[in-house]
């Protein structure tokens, strides 16, 4: 295990008892509500059998639009996918289970094409996630669910839905990131699924959620020779990422939270604790790497490292627009400090981890365009979002983070009655210049079959050398066209 | 993004009570009370087709009604649409104030949405939100015009005009059946123009509450329509207020 302090150990040994005393109370309470046999808050007599089955199957498409490539090199990624949704219960008691499972053409590439790989060799994951180059299976949901009107359990691999903005949510500290395909992955896709004990009790103002992580999923970046891979190519000396590892088993890995929600005069608001590993990494650069036959480069190993956090949400309706804001705090994220590869002074190796006060907030709104006060007959939802995200810590000293002064923007409608939606989604990046534009358009044919088609432009700039640039610049080589044919049953 | 439900369909739409109409001996605005007051459900589950009739297609929607009554007026309903994709749909509604609405994103979240506008199509039918509202009885002012034989069932016609608040609709026409009160088609007007007719068949009473099955929405120049028909449905019957809670929607 890496990234514990002695000290912190030590917390955690003492928090431990405490951590643990708060579940107790929380499933005193939980269970015997959940027993109690109340006439007037029985199962609903929607339970519709004990067996329910759906989801959908996918093909997708991804072709690089580079213009000087021939038509093969530019096919990217043939992928066939099946989500599937399976209940088997009542409302009150159930298992529920979400598989995917991936197929790509990568099965049927050399094992030095790596582009579209979703692993090098064959792997199983600790949240059940098994992958190959070729094919990955995966449980994002498989819990067993028992409650009632009073309160509920579930044990298993879990998705939460903390937070209110629309991009980034900074009060979402369970799942981590699928970034094999960075932020261009379907938003059910892009969340990992835990293994988790989750508990939540329904009062009549309010509502209590408490959630327990025994092991450390870590998330997943896009490895050497994927089509997704970053090139820090704007260093002087080639940039080599080492591999991502999970923290050990035990208690000081694990990972607790909780979170009081409530309405109040139509504004949702939240209030919300955590503390774990951090989801996301500190990239530390940690020595230089001299290899024969290779080019001299620095290695960069993504470690996990202890957090904690206090946030809040809200969500308030006003006329046509919803307004929504999520903060994060923390007095303790960590991250290198930053060193000049340009001052003179020589770089030490590894660079110094430290802890900072940490802030994260997103704010924004969803405008609900009465496009059909303008439009005569027009039956489709148009909806804009913006959104301001920022980050920062607060210590002198420390590198910045990446992922911080974005603006995103999205305007979606639909058109047909409903049978051609369109989107267009904007993401820009202030502080280390970089954009992407990603325009969809669809068609429903209204019988389970739909099709869509998009573009990714992506760019940037690069201001100066050994400086982290925004993400768009890296994948400035990386417009994409992609193809999605759709079925739901 | 999908948007937009009403909690008070298990209301507007089982238990069509839009307006209401009377007996000789009764003014207008008392067969409205009269119609009004008609029993309604506590809770209310039901498996609904939409069939909607536009440009010469049929399309076919799914979904299933969940619905609470709390307190003397607020309700709450859930709907998840199963048919062709899958939405799931929560609102609270208040009396004095707007009401709470939330959609299930595929992200796991619950989003708050909100209305742009009574006068928006229910999910590209030829329902409107303001079709699928309660409304109040002193927002409009009542004559009672004739009797009429309307789908079988002698029909007292009560002509209501907008007196207050933004509507869609500055008149509508009703036909209350003088047996029971219960409106069984409503003509709708925009601007003093004839627009749509809305009626309610296959009527029956369950459980003391009187239930179309079937009802059309046919507007007036095109004949285009949209066709609800009742599958299942179950009145008053044992429901976890859970179920309607915007932080167990996943």
């Amino acid at each position: 295990m890496h990234g514990w302090s002695i000290k912190e150990r030590m917390i955690k040994k003492r928090i431990a008892p405490l951590v643990l005393g708060l579940w107790a109370l929380l499933f005193l309470f939980t269970f015997p509500a959940i027993a109690e046999d109340d006439p007037e808050d029985g199962k609903s007599t929607n339970d519709s059998g004990p067996l329910t089955f759906e989801g959908f199957l996918e093909m997708e498409n991804l072709f690089n639009a580079h213009k000087d490539q021939s038509f093969d090199d530019a096919v990217i990624k043939n992928e066939i996918r099946g989500k599937f949704k399976i209940r088997y219960g009542t409302d009150n008691a159930h298992v529920f289970l979400s598989p995917d499972l991936y197929l790509s053409s990568a099965v049927f590439q050399s094992e030095s094409d790596k582009t579209c790989a979703y692993n090098d060799d064959f792997d199983v994951a600790r949240n059940m996630r098994i992958s190959d180059r070729g094919y990955e299976a995966s449980l994002s949901e498989g819990y067993v669910h028992y409650g009632n009107s009073r309160a509920r359990v579930r044990v298993g691999n879990q998705i939460y839905g903390w937070g209110t903005a629309d991009v980034f949510n900074p009060t979402s500290y369970f799942n981590p990131y699928d970034m094999r395909e960075t932020f261009f992955k379907d938003d059910d896709e892009l969340k990992l699924g835990v293994p988790s004990i989750s508990g939540m009790a329904f009062f009549e103002k309010f509502t209590v959620e408490m959630v327990i992580v025994p092991v450390h999923i870590p998330g997943i970046l896009a490895e050497d020779g994927r089509y997704w891979e970053i090139h820090l190519d704007n260093y002087q000396l080639p940039i080599v990422f080492d591999d991502v590892h999970a923290l050990s088993g035990g208690i000081e890995n694990s990972a607790f939270g909780a979170r009081v929600s409530s309405t109040i005069l139509g504004t949702d608001v939240s209030v919300s604790a955590y503390h774990g590993p951090d989801k996301d990494f500190v990239y530390l650069p940690s020595r230089i790497l001299v290899e024969p036959g290779e080019p001299v480069s620095v290695l960069v190993t993504p470690k996990t490292y202890p957090v904690s956090f206090l946030g809040m949400d809200f969500s308030k309706s006003l006329d046509s627009f919803v307004f929504q804001a999520e903060l994060a705090y923390s007095p303790d994220k960590r991250t290198t400090l930053a060193q000049n590869p340009d001052s003179g002074e020589p770089i030490v190796f590894p660079y110094t981890v430290e802890r900072s006060d940490y802030i994260a907030y997103a704010v924004g709104f969803n405008y609900f365009i009465p496009m059909h006060e303008w439009i005569e007959g027009h039956e489709g939802d148009t909806v804009l979002t913006m959104e301001w995200y920022q980050t920062r810590f607060l210590n002198r000293s420390r590198t910045e983070p990446v992922i911080t002064d974005f603006i995103s923007a999205r305007f979606e409608d639909s058109y047909f009655k409903g049978r051609v939606p369109v989107a267009c989604t904007c993401l820009v990046s202030l502080k280390n210049p970089g954009y992407v534009i990603w325009p969809r358009i669809g068609y429903d044919f209204q019988n389970g079959f739909s099709t869509t088609l998009s573009y990714l432009h992506l760019d940037g700039r690069s201001e100066a050398l050994n400086t982290t640039e925004s993400l768009f610049y890296y994948f400035r080589n990386n417009d994409s066209l992609i193809w999605k044919l759709h079925y739901d049953f | 993004m999908k948007k937009r439900s009403c909690s008070t369909l298990f209301i507007a739409i089982l238990t069509i009570t839009v307006f209401a109409s009377s007996s000789f001996a009764l003014s207008a605005r008392e067969i409205m009370e009269k119609s009004d007051n008609l029993a309604q459900p506590k809770t209310a589950v039901s498996d609904v087709l939409m069939k909607i009739h536009s440009g010469g297609d049929i399309i076919d929607k799914e979904f299933t009604l969940q619905a609470m009554k709390q307190g003397k007026d607020d309700s709450k309903a859930l709907i998840t649409f199963s048919k062709p994709t899958k939405i799931k749909l929560l609102t609270h509604t208040h009396p004095n104030q707007e009401d709470d609405q939330w959609l299930m994103m595929t992200s796991g979240k619950a989003k708050r949405i909100t209305s742009s506008g009574k006068g928006k199509s229910f999910v590209n039918s030829h329902f409107c939100y303001e079709d699928l509202s309660s409304r109040k009885l002193d927002d409009y002012d009542y004559k009672l015009l004739e009797t009429k034989k309307v789908l079988g069932a002698d029909c007292h016609m009560v002509e209501a005009i907008k007196k207050k608040g933004a509507k869609v609709y500055d008149k509508a026409v009703l036909y209350v059946r003088k047996s029971d009160y219960f409106v069984v088609k409503v003509d709708f007007y925009v601007d003093t123009k004839y627009y749509k007719t809305l009626e309610n068949k296959d009527i029956k009473t369950i459980n003391g509450i009187i239930t179309p099955h079937s009802i059309v929405m046919t507007l007036a120049d095109t004949k285009e329509k949209t066709e609800l028909t009742v599958k299942s449905l179950t009145y008053n019957g044992p429901m976890d207020s859970a179920t309607f809670n915007k932080e167990a929607l996943r």
